[in-house]
């Protein structure tokens, strides 16, 4: 049985999948309504190897120094039977966590017990084991394991179920799941990174919402999940772990629009030519050559997807392949929303240039409307330097 | 966004190359800059990594590195290195005039403002408070440079104290990319200063490719260049193969952060090629002046930070912030036609010529006495919608108060003085018949007594359940 | 309980509660509900025990508490002798000149026996504390910076805040990155800071809008408020008829037969993106004015039944460009047809605020926009918008404001420390816009 449908299996080829996480179901929502991302998304494409094979740059990840430092950070956070989380829930959730006994769902751990399983087969297997847990969670809390750590649930993106890992801590007390964030950006002087904050809220929200929705399948209300997160931090430069808590009810709600929102990936597959696929990914020490076919063919296959060129489509893997088609097109969009949208609907530089300068003529109200701002600008610009622009 | 810029970013576009966004240069150039870059371990913004400074492009700069960042000795060595020639630096700064106000003051110029808040808000920041004592023992010098440093972190909109590369940039020209693309110094100047035979979007493209200008380093390059290095540097066992790794770092590091090293001064270049506005000179004075209370305050001993401004302090440096920033935007452009032309594209302010003038008209006012009121009937070179009883300012001489009086229906602007240009003395400043005008909503600052919060009132003293440590 | 007893339930609790001596008491005042009034009953029971200051935040609003003090008076309330402490450039209005028992100057000292005394914040500030208050009304709580606090909290020894926490709050054009992210930032609302140092301040919310017609109560309170409120008076209460048919069919007459059958009217022009003073909105608003003007309505209320007024119908509007073509256009019609529809006020949200009309035509701050901007999604701007009116509200938009909503990313930084905004402007927008889908014309 696979999850996804079968127009998205065949889109998608023998390229690399990859699960979606929050990090990436929270970055689709950056840059709204592309119907490209929607698709790659749904198909659980490998974004960043993607990426980086079209966009002809290395792979821009992460430094190893700032994985280890994270990693540092997280294993001391819950060393010592989770001693600092326990300390700082009960300072800031007031929750008592008598004794945490967790249960690893991740595939590395379950790998010994069902050897054999892999890729969507281990997602099931880890979906149903959440599921049991969770249940296990409300009914016996006593005996029942109070955290599971990469646990696996379910969501729903673009009309297709796909699989999201839980990178969270998700403790059950007293009948309520607890979700708990452990970052490494520091809090310094009693101020965190805005955008980093504003990023991992939102993508705790993902992992909140899809928690709610698993607690509605296996029959409890969805408010078991507590939306009042809690985050771990480093305190200014040293691990001294400190907490801030939020209610990110608010994104909870914000993110259940927008995922509504999201276009039907069937919908987007059906307006392709039939036969669009992506490539295989060229193995590790692949020649110049092969990549470069790889990366074209990869290219075409996108093409027909459309894509929506926005400020928020930086933090996407896709970027600088979007970002040079889009220019490559000369539209309005590569110039951000900003300008994008000064020019309503007028999508093309040279045209919105033609408009502001009279040689062409509008054809609606709004491009008149466009033509008049552009050659008001235009015209301050030359009544101030006497004509010389 | 305004009409005037959207413009510009599509003229960017078409021609593939930026567009002036003023005729002047609104920041002060030094003639003696220290260029600093420099780079953290990636995810420790308390790690120092490199930093390389100069104050001449011609002179190879120096660099000082910590081979194992994470080593609190190998930091502080380092910023003992780097805190000596930067105090020697600034000590050049201190002679004063008769006033008792510093003759100059030093300017910072890095390459981006990411690059400041790291070296003021952490580096300064965790550094001024040192003691000199105990376990985490460094030099006097760094804990000095530290309170520079925050002092350098402090600043306020028309400061030129300190330059980020790309905010001054960005300040004087429009680029055909995204406003997030142009936080990339050298993609940037791809656009501002491409090399020949080059379109812009090429050269972006090219300085995108080059390694970073900092705070953080390449992550590429930390995988495949840095921790083989660090990773020497713990295996070696011996002074000499240490000595070795560290030239070795120091020269990857070099080839890392010369580009923007260069590409700081390239951005010097480019500002310099034009002309200072006006009001250059007066705000440098007021950072002479900022500058010389700093050093007062060191000599004193009583540079203090606190680290967490109280409610008092927030509330003056709002208000001390609100007025700088209106006093830039009226005094950029005043200064400056192009940046005006942005006000006037908005609609707020009226750009025309001048077509007829009444130095002697009398006119009833609210309080029923005849007093002069000239009147100047202007013919908009662009629209202007504002209603009658707005307010205006001639924007060559802003003393010069008018009320736009209610259409004729003509099609012309007439208003009338209200105040600076209405007696004898002052009618001169009438503009004449045929002159082209612009009258904008910016007349001169009015100063008015703030009252001095003394004390902290009950409605706004916080009761902590326990004070945050005043630790590092 | 009725709404009358549930206001005064309250308003005796607010007081009982003052009486006790409560360091700090906060209410919080939905549109319409009486928070003037409340200020001034407050400040009448309480200068029996001691002088009263009452701060407010401009010279309007100063002002028109006096009128109110000099009207409750007229209707019967016991007398009070109100000072009016004024900057040196203050010009008494007209209207407030001759009146007995007021008292204007620019020292405190001239307004010693003086049972209230009435002033802005920035006024207050200049005085000097050598005497302090037992006991001060702030106005205004939830659009008073918390910097505007700082100087005068000294000079009171307890505190009745009061404001609309649905409203417009204060805003610097300043960068204000800086003070972020802590409690007790310069740039959140008196009321933020008073509750963060204050955590014993007895919170009390006033249940009822007098204002607002029961169609618009709900929907009011469960887009922009965290403790719902309900309308004072029942729907047959309300009413407005139309005393001419409209000669001419079309949307305007239906957007006018909408609001004037169900409160509500929804008018969408073509999905098309248009710069701030889009010609055909403006078209389209002062085509409805006219309509309304044109159509002879009679208003029925709680008061009584009496003819619309033109300067009983507003427009309200996001940007002052957008005002001035509107203006301009209703000046044009009474030019050419001298139908006195230059009466009707016109205004941006920040200036309507705290004002209520009979009907209110508004633009829609998305209207025309290709996508939506943090500025543009405000709650509380929408909120004023859509609170003004006593009667019922017509909005007039472009299309195509779902699909602006959907492709919007709220990805605004996040500043932990911060307590979570109560009103999301992004979510209160879409709230309404279904609601307004549900009355569109």
């Amino acid at each position: 049985m696979t999850n996804t449908s079968g127009p998205l299996e065949s889109f998608r080829g023998e390229f690399p999948r990859q699960p979606l996480n929050a990090r990436r179901v929270a970055g689709a929502l950056e840059a709204p309504g592309c119907q490209r991302r929607t698709a790659l998304d749904a198909a659980a494409v490998n974004l960043d190897k993607l990426g980086s094979l079209i966009s002809n740059s290395p792979k821009d990840r992460q430094s190893p120094f700032a994985i280890t430092r994270g990693n540092q950070f997280e294993q001391q956070v819950v060393a010592n039977g989770m001693a600092e989380i326990v300390s700082l829930a009960r300072r800031h959730l007031g929750l008592l966590i008598p004794e945490v006994r967790q249960h690893d769902l991740s595939a590395a751990a379950l790998r010994e017990a069902y050897p054999g399983v892999t890729g969507t087969r281990m997602n099931e297997l880890r979906e149903r084991l959440t599921r049991q847990r969770a249940e296990e969670m409300l009914t016996d809390p006593a005996q029942a394991y109070n955290l599971i750590r990469h646990a696996m649930t379910r969501l729903d993106f673009g009309g297709e179920i796909v699989y999201l890992e839980q990178d969270v801590l998700a403790f059950a007390v007293d009948g309520r799941i607890h979700v708990v964030e452990i970052k490494s950006y520091p809090r310094i002087d009693g101020r965190a990174d805005p955008r980093k904050a504003s990023a991992t809220v939102r993508q705790t929200a993902v992992y909140v919402l899809s928690l709610q929705h698993l607690m509605v399948e296996i029959g409890a209300p969805p408010d078991v999940v507590s939306t009042t997160t809690m985050i771990v931090l480093p305190e200014n430069l040293f691990f001294r772990p400190i907490a801030v808590t939020i209610d990110i009810d608010m994104y909870v709600r914000r993110l259940r629009r927008q995922l509504a929102s999201v276009p039907r990936a069937a919908e987007i597959l059906d307006a392709i030519p039939v036969g669009t696929r992506l490539p295989a990914h060229p193995a590790d020490g692949a020649g110049a050559d092969e990549l470069t076919a790889a990366a074209a063919a990869a290219r075409e296959a996108l093409a027909p997807l459309p894509p929506r060129f926005t400020d928020g489509c930086v933090s996407c893997p896709l970027f600088h392949h979007c970002r040079d088609e889009a220019e490559f097109h000369r539209s309005t969009a590569r110039l951000g929303s900003a300008v994008a949208g000064a020019c309503g609907n007028v999508t093309d530089i040279a045209a919105a240039l033609a408009l502001a300068e009279g040689r062409r003529a509008p054809a609606d109200a709004s491009e008149a409307a466009v033509a008049a701002t552009l050659a008001r600008g235009a015209a301050a610009a030359r009544f101030a330097t006497g004509g010389l622009t | 966004m305004n009409a005037l810029h959207t413009h510009q970013a599509l003229l960017a576009a078409a021609e593939r190359r930026a567009v002036a966004k003023t005729t002047r240069r609104h920041v002060h150039l030094s003639p003696r800059p220290l260029v600093l870059v420099g780079y953290h371990l990636a995810g420790d913004l308390g790690a120092p990594l490199a930093l390389m400074w100069g104050t001449s492009r011609d002179e190879e700069p120096h660099c000082t590195v910590v081979p194992e960042p994470r080593n609190r000795s190998l930091r502080f060595e380092a910023l003992a290195g780097f805190a000596a020639e930067f105090l020697a630096y600034l000590s050049d700064f201190e002679s004063r005039d008769e006033a008792g106000v510093c003759l100059d003051a030093p300017q910072l110029v890095v390459p981006n403002a990411a690059t400041a808040d790291w070296l003021g808000g952490i580096v300064g920041r965790f550094t001024r408070n040192l003691r000199a004592d105990g376990d985490s023992s460094a030099p006097p010098s760094v804990p000095l440079a530290g309170k520079y440093l925050s002092f350098f972190a402090d600043l306020m909109p028309g400061s030129s104290l300190v330059l980020a590369a790309t905010d001054a940039l960005t300040t004087h020209w429009q680029t055909g990319q995204l406003p997030s693309e142009d936080l990339n110094l050298a993609a940037l100047l791809g656009w501002i200063d491409p090399p020949a035979g080059m379109y812009a979007p090429q050269a972006a493209r090219a300085g995108e490719a080059s390694p970073p200008a900092g705070p953080e380093s390449d992550p590429n390059w930390d995988a495949e260049t840095l921790a083989e290095l660090i990773q020497e540097w713990h295996a070696a066992d011996d002074e000499a193969s240490r000595s070795a790794i560290r030239r070795e770092l120091a020269g990857e590091i070099r080839e890392q952060l010369t580009p923007a090293w260069a590409d700081c001064w390239r951005a010097l270049d480019r500002l310099d090629s034009l002309p200072a506005a006006d009001h250059v000179t007066s705000r440098w004075q007021s950072d002479r002046r900022s500058w010389t209370g700093h050093c007062d305050r060191v000599a004193e001993g009583r540079a203090y930070f606190r680290n967490i401004p109280t409610p008092v302090q927030d509330a003056t440096r709002l208000r001390i912030l609100e007025a700088r920033t209106e006093d830039l935007q009226r005094e950029m452009a005043w200064d400056d036609p192009l940046v005006m032309a942005a006000v006037v594209a908005s609609g707020e302010a009226l750009a025309g010529r001048v077509v007829r003038t009444d130095a002697q008209r009398r006119t009833q006012n609210g309080n029923g006495r005849m007093v002069r009121r000239p009147l100047i009937t202007i013919e908009p070179a662009l629209e202007f919608a504002r209603p009658a009883g707005t307010t205006l300012f001639l924007s060559t001489n802003p003393g010069v108060k008018l009320e736009v009086l209610p259409s004729d229906g003509s099609g012309l602007i007439r208003a009338e003085v209200l105040r600076g240009a209405n007696q004898n003395t002052t009618i001169g400043l009438l503009p004449n018949l045929g002159d082209e005008v612009v009258l904008s909503p910016y007349g001169k600052p009015e100063f008015y007594q703030r009252p001095k919060v003394e004390y902290i009132p009950w409605t706004h003293q916080q009761i902590l359940e326990d004070e945050p440590e005043e630790s590092q | 309980m009725t709404a009358a007893e549930a206001a005064a339930t309250t308003r005796e609790e607010i007081w009982a509660t003052v009486a006790a001596g409560t360091r700090s008491t906060l209410v919080d005042s939905p549109p319409g509900a009486g928070k003037s009034t409340l200020v001034r009953e407050i400040g009448r029971r309480a200068h029996r025990r001691t002088q009263v200051p009452i701060v407010v935040q401009t010279n309007d609003q100063a002002d028109d508490m006096i009128r109110g003090f000099i009207a409750d008076q007229r209707r019967g309330a016991a007398p009070v002798r109100a000072g009016r402490l004024h900057a040196g450039d203050y010009v008494p209005p007209v209207d407030l000149r001759a009146q007995q028992g007021l008292a204007f100057s620019k020292s405190i000292t001239d307004l010693h026996d003086s049972n209230v005394i009435v002033a802005t914040a920035a006024k207050w500030a200049t005085i000097g504390f050598d005497r302090t208050w037992p006991f001060a009304i702030v106005d205004e709580a939830y659009q008073m910076r918390s910097d505007a606090l700082l100087p005068i909290g000294v000079m009171m020894e307890s505190l009745l805040s009061v404001g609309d926490p649905g409203q417009l709050a204060p805003f610097t054009t300043a960068d204000d990155t800086r003070f972020r992210g802590r409690p007790l930032s310069p740039m959140e609302t008196a009321a933020a800071t008073i509750l963060t140092t204050q955590p014993a301040t007895a919170r009390l919310a006033l249940p009822i809008s007098w204002r607002l017609p029961s169609h618009a109560a709900n929907l009011i309170s469960d887009a922009f408020y965290e403790i719902p409120f309900t309308a004072g008076t029942q729907p047959q209460q309300r009413r407005l008829r139309c005393g001419v048919t409209p000669l001419h069919r079309g949307r305007t007459a239906d957007a006018v037969n909408s609001a004037t059958r169900h409160g509500w009217a929804y008018l969408e022009l073509d999905d098309l993106p248009m710069p701030q003073t889009d010609p055909d909105a403006v078209g389209a608003i002062v085509d409805v004015v006219k309509e309304l003007v044109d159509a002879d309505i009679t208003v029925e209320d709680e008061y009584g039944t009496r003819g619309l007024q033109p300067s009983e119908i507003a427009v309200g509007v996001t940007h002052r460009d957008q005002r001035d073509h509107v203006r301009t256009a209703l000046q044009n019609i009474r030019t050419r047809t001298g139908v006195p529809v230059d009466q009707v006020v016109v205004d941006t949200a920040n200036v309507l605020q705290g004002r209520e009309f009979e009907i209110v035509v508004v633009w829609h701050p998305l209207s025309g926009r290709r996508d939506a901007s943090q500025f543009h999604l405000d709650a509380g701007r929408l909120c004023v918008l859509l609170s003004r009116h006593r009667q019922a509200c017509i909005v007039v938009s472009r299309g195509g404001i779902c699909d602006q909503l959907a492709g919007h990313a709220p990805t605004e930084p996040v500043w932990l420390g911060e307590t979570t905004p109560v009103l999301d402007g992004w979510h209160a927008h879409l709230t309404v816009l279904d609601h307004l889908m549900r009355n569109a014309v």
